[in-house]
């Protein structure tokens, strides 16, 4: 069986004992906790709910991951790709794996470095921004000798100064004729506008003002301060200098700190976080005054360990592992051989398996493999693809689920190396190879036949694994009556198809059919509804059909792919025409970039339409769904792992 | 020499590109930018949305693949054969189920691609699922390129 055996434990043990022995179920990280709550209507026995002790561990994993978020960003990025891909959990020694009251100081002043330090940030970039501002507006004013808090009115004379574009200054400086006491201009370097200062009698404070304002002049706002433009400008500069040096020791300092307490950060968040999952477990689990009961579930053969680890403990406790009776439903595991462990994944990104259901992973494994080498069907393309699955595996330290995705492209890319060289592609018509077998863009007629053949042979094995989930369950009928018929009248249509079988398929297809309309309306009472049901239910033959032309997007995907490569190839020797060795320069980039682009796009088309082909025509056949997977208590490790042998002991 | 057979079937090369390729820009357009909001919230997401946004892009090289068989069928790239007018016909013809059904299956695929942005800003791990939403209307962009395919296989010049 491809789903394995789930035990209930159901364990009771002096209340004084209950944070050890919590503490060593997370360790072996074998049993799932479920919530015991609400089970018993005796007063004496409580839930105990979530303590003081999640509330400490939430509250101190906050300020770790903020602290470590923050020193994040001043970390070191690795340089290569590969490195980026691996995921860099860091091995640590078990018993490493603690955290004393100095290290939680420790802590606890690091928090609050980085919120000082996360604070000053922005108030460093706010102060940049001003100055830098205000030396762009001071810039045009270097020239001016007057202090700016000096400009504006004085007892006898007003004095602005504003900057104008050199198309408005000949009609400005004509209106300046409009003023009948004497006035002065000096005028400053001009760039894009002409900065000036009008000197005025202050007695025609307002026609100057008026004059300055209709010429569409710039008043440039100086703010407060002292000094002349000049002075301002360098204390201006002084300040970012400060800034900026302030600015760059930050960055220094949470560089160091990310380089010294990242690591450490790393573990300690771990820790927290397994804690604060310990502290929360607490919260399902039922007590009176001197006792405790955990409810859960282990894999069958992780009972024996459970057993003997808890023996160690020397703690008098009540330990019963048992069967699920009908009424709990056990969460599920899946346990498959090497070649069809990857393929879980298809089933996780669609549902896991209803407890007690047949797991399909075993079928959706070759299928899987087979369809997606279809598809693809070009054996370049196939092998390379499995060489870098293949090697990213070997290299790279990554999560369950990152190798099960490479794993599955690794036997869809066999399989379609296989594929490409019985159709001879190798990556396209590259080398001109023959086909082992024949090319699908030369007969496409017969591969759409063997689409459709390789469809109804997944489709019969999806009937096949409902009707032993029938005979399992003792619905033997049920499986002949559902299945059988179906088969033999789906078998017979096919059969009639082909010359030489024609009679045999003509009775099969009979058979069936009668077999059908007397047993499909089996659930009705009255004789004619019966029937009736009967006769309707002959119509799920065109959603059979469908289901069988469904599948000549192995064809077409496959054509598609083909063809491209084609496509690129003769565009790639095109360009040899061009000269002086240009052309082979020119045809190399297309066929790289070109191969590229199109084993990507058709791998992801690939993958996403064998994995549809799956979910809708295979599944639907027999397959529910809808469990639960088994997730035991154990120590979060986001960022560490243990050494191998410290796990095992 | 360009006959009236020659025309039409480059009228049929120029519309399964076209209106494919049309499609496959107005969809990735429409993943785009229901994807960009979410990157600005969540920049790590980007390559779980690009995936989806490459999507509704299909159609495009379905057309293009069209395109380019029908050009070759005409010898544009080897010297252009003697094609009837009832020759030309039938290249275009054929062009059309990819052209047509690349068009407007973008475009829908790219409404349901789109929505798929929106599950992924919600469940970041459930982009297989999205992924199949979409993968259902590229059944028929699919299918339509098989018929166009098997229409020009059928057709010899």
């Amino acid at each position: 069986m491809a789903l394995a055996s789930i035990k209930r434990v159901e364990l009771l043990a002096p209340k004084e004992a209950q944070a050890e022995i919590l503490a060593r179920l997370q360790k072996l990280g074998l049993v799932e906790i479920e919530e015991l709550a609400g089970e018993s209507a005796d007063p004496g026995i409580v839930s105990q709910g979530i303590g003081e002790d999640a509330r400490f561990w939430e509250e101190l994993l906050g300020k770790l991951q903020f602290s470590l978020g923050f020193l994040r960003e001043y970390q070191e990025k690795p340089g290569s790709l590969l490195e980026q891909l691996a995921s860099s959990k860091q091995e640590i020694e078990a018993t490493a794996f603690q955290f004393t009251a100095e290290e939680q100081a420790e802590v606890e002043s690091l928090y609050l470095e980085c919120k000082e330090l996360e604070a000053e940030l922005p108030a460093l970039k706010r102060r940049e921004e001003a100055a830098s501002q205000q030396l762009e507006i001071l810039a045009p004013w270097l020239y001016l000798e007057t202090p700016l808090e000096e400009l504006g009115e004085s007892k006898y004379l007003y004095t602005m100064a504003a900057e104008l574009s050199p198309k408005s200054w000949e009609r400005f400086a004509k209106t300046l004729e409009q003023l009948e006491e004497p006035y002065f201009i000096e005028v400053g370097e001009s760039s894009s506008r002409i900065p000036f200062v009008l000197v005025a009698s202050a007695k025609e404070r307002e026609l100057a003002q008026k004059l300055v304002a209709d010429s569409g002049a710039l008043i440039p706002g100086f703010g407060k301060g002292r000094g002349t433009a000049k002075e301002r400008s360098e204390m201006l500069e002084r300040e970012l200098a400060l800034v900026q040096k302030r600015q760059e020791e930050i960055t220094a300092l949470c560089q160091k700190m990310a380089e010294e307490q990242v690591p450490e950060l790393e573990r300690y968040v771990d820790y927290a976080d397994s804690r604060l999952e310990r502290a929360k477990v607490q919260g399902q689990l039922l007590a009176t005054e001197s006792t405790f009961a955990l409810g859960g579930w282990i894999l069958e053969r992780d009972a024996q360990k459970l057993a003997r680890s808890l023996e160690e403990l020397q703690i008098p406790l009540y330990l019963n592992i048992r069967e699920a009776t009908e009424e709990e439903t056990p969460p599920v595991s899946f346990e498959n051989n090497r070649f069809a462990w990857p393929f879980e994944t298809v089933l996780e990104m669609y549902s896991p398996p209803k407890a007690g259901e047949v797991d399909p992973t075993p079928w959706v494994a070759p299928f899987f493999s087979l369809f997606f080498g279809i598809m693809l069907t070009d054996a370049g393309y196939g092998l390379l693809l499995a060489l870098v699955a293949v090697f990213l595996v070997k290299k790279v330290k990554m999560e369950d689920a990152g190798q099960k995705l490479l794993l599955v492209l690794f036997w869809g890319g066999l399989a379609s190396g296989v594929a490409g060289a019985l159709a001879g592609g190798w990556f396209g018509d590259l080398f001109g190879l023959p086909p082992l077998w024949f090319n699908p863009i030369d007969d496409p007629l017969k591969m759409m036949a063997l689409s459709f053949g390789l469809g109804l042979v997944h489709i019969f094995s999806g009937m096949g694994l409902e009707f032993y989930d029938n005979v399992r369950s003792g619905k033997v009928w049920d499986g002949i009556f559902d299945q059988g018929f179906w088969f033999l009248l789906i078998l017979g249509l096919v059969f009639l198809l082909l010359p030489g079988f024609k009679q045999a398929g003509s009775i099969m297809a009979k058979l069936g059919a009668i077999g059908l309309v007397l047993t499909q309306g089996r659930a009705q009472k009255n004789i004619f509804l019966k029937l009736g049901a009967g006769i309707v239910s002959l119509y799920n033959l065109s959603g059979v059909l469908g289901d069988v032309l469904s599948y000549s997007r192995l064809l077409a995907l496959g054509l598609a792919t083909g063809v491209i490569a084609n496509v690129i190839n003769m565009v790639a020797k095109m360009a040899l025409v061009l000269p002086y060795g240009l052309g082979y320069v020119v045809m190399v980039v297309v066929l790289v970039g070109g191969h590229a682009f199109n084993l990507f796009i058709n791998a992801m088309g690939s993958y996403v339409h064998t994995s549809r082909l799956q979910y809708v025509e295979f599944f639907g056949r027999f397959f529910e769904g809808g469990g639960k997977l088994f997730a035991p208590f154990k120590i979060k490790q986001n960022y560490t792992y243990f050494k191998e042998d410290e796990e095992e002991a | 020499m360009i006959s009236t057979g020659i025309i039409l079937a480059l009228i049929g090369a120029g519309l399964s590109m076209v209106l494919a390729g049309v499609g496959s820009a107005i969809g990735v357009s429409m993943v785009g930018q229901a994807g960009s909001g979410v990157v600005t919230e969540d920049p790590e997401k980007f390559g779980k949305i690009l995936v989806l946004e490459i999507l509704p892009g299909t159609q495009g090289i379905y057309g293009f693949l069209i395109s380019f068989l029908i050009l070759d069928a005409i010898g544009i790239f080897s010297g252009v054969k003697a094609v009837t007018v009832a020759q030309g016909w039938s290249l275009l013809l054929a062009s059309l189920p990819v052209a047509l059904v690349g068009l407007i299956s973008a475009i829908y695929q790219a409404k349901v691609a789109a929505a798929g942005v929106g599950i992924l800003a919600k469940q970041p791990d459930e982009l297989v699922k999205a992924m199949i939403f979409a993968v259902m209307v590229e059944t028929y962009a699919v299918l339509a390129l098989l018929i166009s395919f098997l229409m020009l296989q059928g057709i010899t010049i």
